[in-house]
């Protein structure tokens, strides 16, 4: 048994979970005093998972009302405020909803698949979770090759995804299920190699190794990548099936894709877990590319895992805005955009980040002259590639401008037609175009 | 301003083509059913009435025959013009469907078939377009004076839940009085059966 | 067979069980089949209880075929038993979106029939909610079409803004903010209130600004140029021969308006602009419709500066009865051209009661428009032409 007072240096103030590991160090200790090795890891292994659900589950009803209330402010009305204060009980009333419905199972449908896509669906959701550094050392699997991991997990759960649209037998589910297959292998690409940039400069695997990494450079990734970081975070929001990359539960065309016959709490289920990878996901974006845990050492002076969810708020407010301003791309859009823009341009930085780790190490380089030159160097080279993106891939339509033009005097059919169209005055309106 | 294509003229560049496709009755272009389609493309075609755009086409029941009505209207000229033509049979009434000269004659079409059950010979796809196949009669005629099965409150079901609820075999639609505001028929009205085929 | 049993067959036909489908068609045979999907008639995008087949190949459209009726209310038979005035709740409930505008074109019609004189300030009012409604129906429009090009409903919110303070000034004047039955045959119901004026002004004064937030967040979005350029084209032949009309005609640059080409209510002293697109795709109508919004704006000033005094509703007896005979009169309807026809026998009721839906109308192109697209171009094609299911079925 460990003396008690240790426990005081454990918790340095009442706020600070910065040492929960050393926590978890002591009973781990103080298992093997008297117990097998299995029994730590197993009693280990919950005590994190339970943390794990502990936060995950009341964040994912708080972010229900987050996202319905910033969506709302955004389109200048209320959002919910009627229960609870300020609606923030909402969810709450939401969840009692949902349960207490019905839940519906088309005749037809695949029983056992069916029934298993809405539990399922939360394995890679809350798995994602585990590999989260919200502080130096607290994560509850610091894993070395947690990138690979975390890529591995979110792979995942398009096969849940498919397994919900096949097993509807409704067309409009299957539809979004094939879609979403398509668009996830597709945009895993970009996702790897924007994170094969981080990996290739740090010289590591692991997630809190790519943050301390950043920690002790002085730097952010999102300065020295600027368009990994973009293509991320694209690639991400595609992945979560939010606007502008929503095909697959495209509400305007496909109902709601693959859910579309879920009903009840197994539609919450979906719907729950979609927000919380959003929240996990600007979490990974805000480690990987905006320092994680670490802000210039304010990190000495504010708990760790209070600058992450700061930065991770702020990722999640840009998801939210872009969700609610931009319309939705066509599948073959955003294919393209994937395979003809994303994957050349990450591609182009995974090169250009060998070739500049190269320098730093085989040169010797000192990185605090180094690293400045290189950011500016990759943001103009970004600047470069988006701007010829912008001119090289734009569709044809597109180039064109839009004319609109008054018709003044001349009312008619085709004839007068032709005479408006052959007038050479400027047109009234005119958008778009090269 | 619009104005009013002068008949006299639009029979002369139709019975140019066609002698006898069409007369002129108290300022109306009437059409001979058979050639209509004919006449009106030639009325489309010519210089002179220009008549390019198919404002509205629709029918009225005159109980002892149907009356169909063509609003043309050119729109380089601005002028317009009202065409007729009538079907004394009321069993089968079948005109040529306008479908060829105008593709906006469609869906008039259809809907002119579906309320009033007159057939337009070359129509693409002359179906139902508002009731079900297999509706009994057809609603906009004058004779059609009830929905059939009459009409209970509390909606018991819908026709093809229960044989209770199914509509009735045709012939035995129950008349409704007269209302007061219902046009008088004079003469010997022809009335249709209400033959609920879903033919064509 | 009896016919119950060909009705029971058809309904079922059609019920919703068979609509919503299986997937038999991608499960048999060599999985190359054409699929054929239902959207609607429960469809977030259908605008109401529409229904389009379409037949898909993987994404793309090879055959659109449209089902309507499930909004029949049997109106022009209806029509045939009530007087001429008792009938003008019924235009309210045609096109719902533009109650104004059919209330308009059915007085125009049974005016015609029955020759009365409108008094000026009737037809300065009359022409003051027309436009006003055309305002309050493309903000619809074009919301909903950036709706259906995916938007979170943020465009559209942002339009409904500008749609509720005109509703409000309908309530104000006639009580009621959709279904306004709001014009009698001879002028309008009543007089305007006093508060109409000045909240028309702050309208006035507001919308340029509003009209631009618009034009920043949406014109130059490269996603919508994406989304609705090149998508639903056609060209002004066919658009002239399928009768189409409004801005679906407007945007493939035929300069067809009746405001200008038949003037009605005294349209011809207020000075407006057509505008008219160039390719004849969904920006255009988008655009077109903008536009017109601009020039609605512009006519309003002009009516409130010169509203003439005088009565506002000319003396027709409510029992009005007609000379036999017929007429045809037609308005410029936010969705186009909008005719009703009426046929009178000399008796209280109209022998014949027409309306020319110019929604039903403008989808005779949709299959030419949306086939060899995508399934997400068909719904943006859809959008754009602005349907209103109360006015295709009727």
């Amino acid at each position: 048994m460990t003396d008690l007072a240790g426990l005081s240096s454990v918790f340095g103030a009442w706020y600070d979970f910065r040492d929960l590991n050393n926590l978890q160090r002591l009973i781990t200790e103080w298992i093997a005093e008297w117990g097998p090795d299995w029994l730590a890891s197993i009693v280990t292994g919950v005590l994190g998972a339970l943390g794990i659900l502990a936060v995950v589950g009341p964040t994912l009803l708080i972010l229900i009302w987050v996202e319905r209330k910033v969506i709302s402010r955004f389109q200048q009305r209320y959002g919910p405020n009627r229960v609870g204060p300020k609606g923030l009980l909402q969810p709450v009333a939401d969840a009692v909803k949902l349960i207490l419905k019905e839940q519906l199972a088309p005749r037809a449908a695949d029983k056992l698949i069916f029934f298993l896509p809405p539990v399922l669906i939360f394995v890679p959701g809350i798995l994602i979770w585990g590999v989260l550094p919200f502080g130096p050392r607290m994560s509850v699997a610091d894993l070395n090759v947690g990138v690979l991991f975390l890529l591995a997990v979110s792979g995942t759960a398009v096969l849940v995804i498919f397994m919900a649209g096949w097993s509807s037998n409704n067309k409009y589910a299957l539809f979004g299920a094939m879609r979403a297959v398509a668009m996830s292998i597709s945009y895993e690409v970009p996702m790897v190699l924007a994170l094969l940039t981080l990996v290739v400069f740090s010289g590591t695997m692991s997630i809190n190794g790519i943050v301390e990494w950043q920690q002790q450079e002085d730097v952010i990734f999102i300065l020295l990548f600027p368009l990994s970081a973009i293509a991320f975070f694209f690639a991400a929001s595609a992945e979560l099936n939010r606007t502008p990359a929503d095909i697959s539960e495209a509400e305007s065309e496909i109902v709601a894709g693959y859910h579309t016959e879920y009903s009840g709490m197994r539609f919450g289920l979906f719907y729950a877990v979609e927000l919380g990878n959003t929240l996990v996901v600007s979490g990974f974006i805000a480690t990987f590319f905006l320092g994680g845990w670490w802000l210039w050492g304010l990190d000495q002076w504010v708990p760790s895992w209070i600058i992450l969810l700061a930065k991770t708020a702020a990722v999640y407010f840009l998801l939210i805005w872009t969700r609610g301003t931009l319309p939705r791309l066509r599948i073959d859009q955003l294919m393209s955009f994937c395979w003809k823009a994303l994957v050349p341009a990450t591609l182009l930085f995974v090169v250009v980040a060998f070739v500049e780790r190269t320098l730093i190490l085989s040169e010797g380089w000192d990185t605090t002259v180094a690293l400045p030159i290189m950011a500016v160097f990759n943001i103009a080279l970004t600047l470069g590639a988006i701007m010829l993106f912008a001119r090289v891939a734009r569709p044809a339509p597109l180039r064109r401008p839009a004319r609109i033009r008054m018709a003044g005097a001349d009312i008619g059919g085709l004839r007068a037609a032709r005479d408006v169209a052959s007038r050479r005055e400027e047109p009234q309106l005119q958008v778009g175009g090269d | 301003m619009t104005t009013r294509y002068d008949a006299t003229a639009a029979m002369e560049i139709v019975n140019a083509g066609t002698p006898g496709a069409s007369c002129v009755d108290g300022g109306v272009l009437f059409l001979e059913p058979e050639s209509v389609a004919d006449s009106i493309r030639t009325l489309r075609d010519s210089e002179e009435s220009d008549l390019v755009f198919l404002s509205n086409l629709t029918a009225v029941d005159h109980e002892r025959h149907f009356e169909v009505v063509y609003h043309l209207q050119s729109l380089d000229r601005n002028h317009i013009l009202q065409v007729k033509a009538r079907l004394t049979d009321r069993e089968d009434p079948v005109l040529p469907s306008l479908t060829g000269v105008y593709h906006g004659a469609h869906l008039q079409e259809r809907e002119v078939y579906d309320l009033f059950g007159i057939r337009f010979e070359g129509h693409p796809d002359l179906r139902r377009m508002f009731l079900w196949d297999g509706f009994p009669g057809y609603p906009l005629r004058k004779d059609f004076l009830q929905m059939p099965g009459q009409i209970r409150a509390g909606l018991p079901g819908f026709p093809h839940e229960s044989e209770e609820n199914a509509w009735p075999v045709p012939g035995s639609v129950p008349q409704r009085p007269m209302h007061p505001n219902d046009p008088q028929p004079e003469g010997d009205v022809v009335v249709a059966e209400d033959d609920g085929e879903a033919e064509a | 067979m009896t016919t119950a049993d060909d009705t029971r067959l058809a309904m079922q036909e059609d019920s919703h069980l068979a609509m919503q489908g299986t997937i038999e068609a991608l499960t048999t045979g060599d999985g190359s089949e054409p699929v054929v999907v239902n959207l609607g008639p429960q469809h977030p995008s259908t605008h109401g209880v529409f229904r389009l087949k379409v037949t898909l190949d993987g994404e793309i459209v090879q055959d659109a075929e449209m089902r309507i009726g499930y909004l029949h209310r049997s109106m022009e038979k209806l029509a045939e038993e009530r007087t001429y005035t008792q009938n003008i709740p019924f235009t309210d409930r045609i096109d719902y979106l533009a109650a104004m505008s059919n209330n308009l074109a059915y007085c125009l019609a049974a005016e015609e029939l029955l020759g009365v004189e409108v008094p000026p300030r009737a037809q300065a009012i009359r022409v003051m909610f027309a436009e006003l409604q055309r305002v309050a129906s493309h903000a619809m429009a074009n919301g909903t079409f950036i709706n259906d090009c995916g938007a979170w409903h943020t465009p559209l919110f942002y339009m409904f803004r500008d749609r509720e303070r005109v509703l409000d000034m309908f309530e104000m004047t006639c009580g009621a903010r959709l279904t306004t039955n709001y014009m009698r045959i001879g002028g309008v119901a009543f007089d305007l209130p006093d508060e109409l004026l000045p909240t028309l002004e702050s309208f006035l004064a507001d919308m340029p600004e509003r009209i631009a937030d618009y034009e920043a967040l949406l014109m130059e979005n490269e996603i919508l140029h994406a989304r609705a350029r090149g998508v639903g084209v056609i060209s002004p032949e066919l658009a002239v021969n399928s009768s189409l009309s409004g801005p679906v005609l407007r945007a493939t640059g035929v300069p067809w308006d009746l405001r200008k080409a038949n003037p009605y209510c005294g349209y011809e002293d207020y000075e407006f602009d057509v505008p008219v697109g160039e390719q004849g795709d969904c920006f255009d109508r988008f655009l077109v419709r903008m536009a017109e919004v601009k020039e609605s704006l512009k006519i309003l000033r002009q009516v409130v500066d010169t509203l003439p005094d005088g009565p506002y509703l000319a003396d027709v007896p409510l029992h009005a009865r007609p000379e036999p005979g017929e007429a045809y009169a037609r308005v410029e309807s936010p969705r186009g051209e909008l005719g009703f026809y009426l046929v009178s026998d000399g008796g209280p009721a109209p022998y014949r009661f027409h309306c020319r839906p110019p929604s039903l109308i403008n989808l005779t192109a949709l299959k030419e428009m949306s086939v060899g697209g995508t399934l997400a171009d068909a719904i943006v094609t859809l959008g754009s032409i602005d349907i209103v299911v109360g006015e295709i079925d009727r």
